[in-house]
């Protein structure tokens, strides 16, 4: 039913669907005044086309630093990432982020929030732009919210702007790092399945998303795989595939017998 | 005798340049913060450098400056555009330190995540200047030009009024020009009238322009920054300004620390050859030590524009020493001048802003009418206050204490009276509970609770102070039979700097200004350090 990796190797791959996004043995350590803080040890993993991965792990684990090193923001001390063949050593236009606490800029409107990500893009005209933004927008059943400022929305309508930003650059793979800890328990609940339909559809241009969290629950809830991470410094405790049709019922023993034993490799 | 509303086009006219140069040192300032406040927070090297220097050119008295920068402009264009260059530098250099650091700090504290944002959405350099830092610095900056302004304002009419003592050196327009012109012919009509008009214009430009930007700025704010309760902005702004200057306190010792970390490497093989210890006192002997060779260095380089030769000269290095003997004299008498004023403004402005925040009655008139006094620059009420106080005995001293006072009450007033209207209430009510009033009350609750926000003021108002006393102890103005001294004090050092700027003594200008930037560093570094640690730890109730 699940596999566990061994530490060194990454995992074994079904070989059925291509591999879209590879780390291979990324580690990351600080410069603290004295001594050198090791956050990240050789982790590898990968994530196929079409998956949904979540990485998970106690908290100050380093899983957000892992997300920043394979969106290309933070620079591993040693190891790669790999889009398709390609170094992900910066940003690239195929891999998108959306943070923690979603980065809305106060200032500007949902409409221009969701544009911002199009400015440096010059084949565009400004029209152009804000169609697509529109789209964007509309995409996530924001349509009548253009001109609201973040301010003025609430924290799932907020979560949904961050979506279509992130959606507005038609990227293969998304990354979200706690998308849903900004959220009220409750709410976030609601709408675990309604961001999942939002990302893995026909139209969507996404074919993969890497999602961090803390909460086990939801990660069982969205993922295909599960990678769970050790303490600092973090190394890849183990892979779980989670084979369960969608929408999952989170009352069922196999619910249960997955949350379990994601349980048992954090502990 | 001309109809009393001839002059008030005159005045006009006057108040017009002066606020251009207002407005033009508002707009280089704002300019100059953008460029060097988001290089530093961008980039670290930068930082390194850009921190210290801002924080050296903060703590020295900038208006005893002036005079070398208006010789130094006007060396490179004579005239009138250099005067009202200068005019308009010095202001910028009253607004601009400031302004800068809260470029700065607004753009530290932008959260990652935004920063990161934008380098995931690929946003070019100029893309994040424009629509991430320069928009997510304007609340700060727009609170702190509120201060700015009226630092600048006092600056500005400082400058009109002290270049009059030079007519070459002197801009012909400006209402520091008029009030003073008027009080030298005696003409107190017009005086009123052109302190009447200021005050209108003042006035109206706060509520038509600061104010607003002020509000407007608001929406700037990240959503955690506008959730807590806030206080009006002017508060705001002061305590800003006070966390500030509290902080620069800290900074000088990196800032010094960096710049002289050669001369301490020195000063630590030394004491390790002599087998001491490096103790507190050593660093400080270190530190002062250092500024002293780095203020002989400029001494010197000062000097060797002017008159090169001289330095090779014993008679001039006892010249120096006679000279410094008067300095440290005028140190002393100011020094006490300001600590006194200092006790005095403790004593009225703790209890009459404790007594006003905590009353729902007094709040809102006192707030709004201590606004628009504070806004007044104490120097056009010079002509009057010699007038009124012509009779009594130690005039000089008066006139000095209340220019002080009027120029630096207002930061410990309104950084009171802030930290007071945000007592927690459950604090007072505890205090109702069991009874407490009376002195108990203002000994066990409010002094302990506006504590860190007093020394906050407290080190800004001794700041502000020093700035002052080149007006306060001085005060001469040119009428047609010379120049005429107003007002004086027996020995102070703002007196000294002003009589080295008007009879062109450059060493003893150069040694005045050296000594009461190293004296007001020297009381930084160990007086307010060791205040600020002190307060912080035993009075916050945040903790």
């Amino acid at each position: 039913m699940y596999e566990e990796a061994t530490q060194d190797e990454g995992q074994p791959q079904e070989e059925t669907s291509a591999v879209l996004l590879t780390v291979k043995s990324i580690s990351y350590s600080v410069q603290l005044e004295k001594r050198v803080l090791d956050v990240l040890k050789d982790i590898s993993f990968s994530v196929n086309d079409g998956q949904f991965v979540s990485i998970i792990g106690p908290s100050g684990a380093g899983k957000s630093t892992l997300l920043r090193i394979i969106a290309g923001l933070v620079r591993p001390t040693s190891g790669h990432v790999y889009y398709r063949d390609q170094e992900v050593a910066r940003p690239i236009k195929n891999i998108s982020m959306m943070f923690q606490n979603y980065a809305l800029l106060p200032w500007k409107t949902a409409l221009e929030n969701v544009e911002i990500a199009l400015y440096s893009n010059d084949q565009l005209s400004a029209k152009e732009k804000r169609e697509k933004a529109l789209k964007a927008l509309t995409a996530v059943g924001l349509s009548g919210f253009e001109n609201a400022y973040p301010g003025e929305l609430s924290g799932g309508m907020k979560q949904r702007v961050a979506i279509a930003r992130a959606l507005v650059l038609e990227p293969e793979i998304l990354l979200m790092d706690e998308p849903f800890s900004a959220l009220d328990p409750l709410t976030a609940d609601h709408l675990r399945n309604e961001v999942y339909s939002y990302l893995i559809n026909p139209q969507s241009p996404i074919r993969s998303v890497i999602m961090v969290s803390h909460n086990v629950e939801e990660v069982i809830e969205l993922s295909d795989k599960v990678v769970v991470l050790s303490p600092r410094p973090a190394h890849v405790v183990g892979e779980i595939d989670i084979l369960l049709n969608r929408p999952r019922d989170k009352k069922s023993f196999e619910f249960y017998t997955y949350v379990d034993q994601v349980f048992a490799l954090l502990t | 005798m001309t109809s009393p509303l001839a002059y008030v086009i005159p005045i006009l006219v006057d108040i017009g340049y002066s606020w251009w140069r207002m407005l033009a040192a508002l707009l280089l300032s704002i300019i100059f913060s953008w460029a060097v406040g988001v290089t530093a927070a961008t980039n670290k090297t930068a930082e390194k450098i850009i921190l210290p220097t801002l924080d050296v050119l903060q703590s020295v008295p900038i208006l005893g400056f002036f005079p070398v920068m208006i010789f130094a402009i006007i060396a490179v264009l004579p005239g009138k555009p250099g005067i009202e260059l200068a005019v308009v530098f010095l202001i910028f250099t009253s607004m601009a330190w400031n302004m800068a650091f809260a470029v700065y700090e607004a753009v530290k504290a932008i959260p990652r995540e935004f920063v990161e944002m934008t380098n995931d959405i690929g946003m070019s350099a100029l893309g994040k200047l424009r629509h991430l830092y320069i928009p997510a610095s304007w609340p700060k900056l727009a609170y702190n030009a509120l201060v700015s302004w009226d630092v600048g304002l006092f600056f500005l009419v400082s400058s009109e009024i002290i270049t009059l003592g030079n007519s070459s050196y002197s801009v012909s327009h400006g209402i520091g020009v008029a009030i003073a012109t008027y009080a030298a012919q005696g003409n107190y009509i017009a005086y009123s009238e052109a302190i009447a008009l200021l005050l209108v214009v003042l006035v109206i430009t706060r509520a038509l322009f600061l104010r607003p930007w002020a509000l407007w700025s608001e929406k700037f704010k990240t959503a955690e920054e506008a959730r807590a309760e806030r206080p009006d902005v002017v508060y705001r702004s002061y305590r800003w300004i006070g966390e500030k200057a509290k902080a620069k306190v800290f900074y000088n010792l990196q800032g010094i620390g960096l710049i002289f970390k050669p001369f301490s490497r020195a000063a630590r093989s030394i004491n390790r050859r002599l087998g001491t210890r490096s103790t507190f006192v050593g660093k400080l002997a270190v530190i002062v030590f250092s500024l002293f060779v780095l203020a002989l260095i400029i001494h010197t380089i000062f000097l060797g524009i002017v008159a090169f030769h001289p330095i090779f000269q014993l008679s001039f290095w006892l010249y120096l020493a006679h000279l410094e003997r008067k300095v440290i004299v005028a140190l002393a008498y100011s020094f006490i001048r300001v600590w006194g004023v200092y006790a005095v403004s403790l004593v009225i402005g703790v209890p009459l802003a404790i007594k006003a925040a905590l009353s729902e009655k007094l709040y809102e008139p006192v707030s709004t009418a201590t606004q628009i006094i504070s806004s007044i620059p104490g120097p056009v009420l010079l002509p009057a206050m010699v007038v009124a106080l012509l009779t009594l005995p130690f005039r000089g001293e008066l006139v000095a204490a209340i220019v002080i006072f009027l120029g630096s009450f207002w930061y410990i007033f309104f950084n009171v009276l802030g930290s007071a209207r945000t007592i927690p209430k459950p604090m007072l009510e505890a205090a109702d509970l069991y009874g407490i009033r009376g002195l108990r009350r203002w000994k066990d609750i409010y002094i302990p609770a506006v504590m860190p926000s007093l020394v906050t003021g407290s080190i800004t108002f001794i700041g502000g102070a020093w700035n002052t006393l080149m007006v306060a102890e001085y005060f001469a103005v040119s009428s047609s039979s010379g120049s005429v001294v107003l007002t004086q004090v027996g020995q102070g050092i703002g007196k000294l700097l002003d009589i080295a700027t008007y009879s062109g003594n450059l060493p003893l200008l150069g040694l005045s200004i050296i000594s009461m930037s190293l004296l007001i560093v020297a009381i930084n570094l160990t007086f307010w350090r060791w205040a600020y640690n002190y307060t912080t730890k035993r009075f916050s109730y945040n903790v």
